[in-house]
């Protein structure tokens, strides 16, 4: 028997199982962060707790409207009108990040039994 | 300080540098709290010993980590409240363990970036459908076999499932099996199967 402890709990699986490791890589990262408050970088982190935030409700419309649209409920306009806001709003989050040097890691919030929000 | 580890009964060996306390009649498990500044390596070490009360132990409610008390005094003041419910999620997972279940993919469209607004909806909306088809073809047939199951709510692809089931200790290597089976509809993706753990998904009880 593997001395491994991840092996000996790994009972059955199939693909690829170095790609489901890289998927468990985000668990250490599951203690909360803090925003860092000194002098130097104190805008970076009212930059991530703000983005955070927006990213937050983002997501919760985005999935609101895909919801939406799976159960045919919306028109073809609406969803193209919706898809564009959603697409430019997605590509402003990246430059956003990128003003601020934050990765999608930094954005993630600990939802409890609601999982994570990335 | 002490620190709160799991709940337990039918425990027949206690791991070292742990001691029982009973709290109305349960049976909790506490240790000296030594600080530690690395997160990590101490939630390594909490599982380890809920690892080892759960193969020593008919029953065990894994605690989360971080419950430290000032003294059993306190512990049994904030348990005392919770007995009863402590005492049925104990009875509950009696004889059973968790078993893990991760499906992973890249489930990204072919079609490359989106170029307007319908074909970006469409790309978004494509794993939230694979999520739903692999809770019915693949989590409701385990859930069918499990005592109790957990499924997390979908965050966002690769990850597009994460279960937790409460089996029968003596039945793990069959729904292993299942769950392999039932993966092999499913090339496209990895998924794997984890398991015994103490019934963490299965502990909780409101307060």
């Amino acid at each position: 028997m593997s001395d491994d402890p991840v092996l000996t709990k790994l009972l059955g699986s199939t693909g690829d199982l170095d790609g489901v490791a890289r998927s468990a890589g985000g668990a250490v990262n599951a203690f909360p962060s803090r925003i860092g408050a000194d002098p130097e970088s104190v805008e970076r982190g009212l930059a991530q707790l703000v983005l955070t935030l927006v990213e937050l409700l983002r997501q919760l419309m985005e999935r609101q409207a895909l919801r939406r649209m799976d159960e045919g409920v919306l028109t073809d306009d609406e969803i193209e009108r919706m898809g564009e806001t959603f697409m430019k709003l997605a590509e402003r989050m990246d430059e956003l990040k990128t003003e601020f040097g934050l990765e999608d890691e930094d954005l993630n919030l600990q939802l409890g039994p609601l999982g994570s929000l990335l | 300080m002490i620190r709160l580890y799991a709940f337990v009964d039918g425990l027949r060996v206690l791991p070292d540098g742990l001691r029982i306390t009973r709290i109305q009649g349960l049976d909790a498990v506490v240790g000296d709290a030594r600080g530690s500044d690395d997160q990590v390596q101490a939630a390594l070490a909490h599982g380890r010993v809920v690892e080892s009360l759960r193969e020593q132990a008919d029953a065990v409610l894994p605690v989360r980590l971080g419950e430290n008390f000032v003294d059993e005094t306190v512990l049994a003041d904030a348990v005392a409240p919770r007995v009863h419910r402590l005492r049925e999620r104990l009875e509950a997972v009696r004889g059973c363990v968790e078993v893990g279940l991760r499906v992973v993919g890249d489930v990204s469209s072919s079609a490359g970036e989106p170029l307007d607004g319908v074909s970006y909806m469409r790309m978004r909306l494509e794993p939230l459908r694979l999520r739903n088809a692999l809770e019915k073809s693949l989590h409701a047939p385990l859930e069918r076999r499990a005592k109790a199951a957990h499924v997390a709510p979908f965050g966002s692809a690769p990850l597009m499932l994460e279960a937790s089931y409460l089996v029968p200790a003596g039945a793990v290597g069959d729904f292993a099996g299942e769950a392999v089976d039932l993966a092999a509809e499913w090339p496209r993706l990895s998924v794997t199967c984890t398991g015994p753990w103490a019934p963490y998904s299965f502990a909780e009880v409101e307060a």
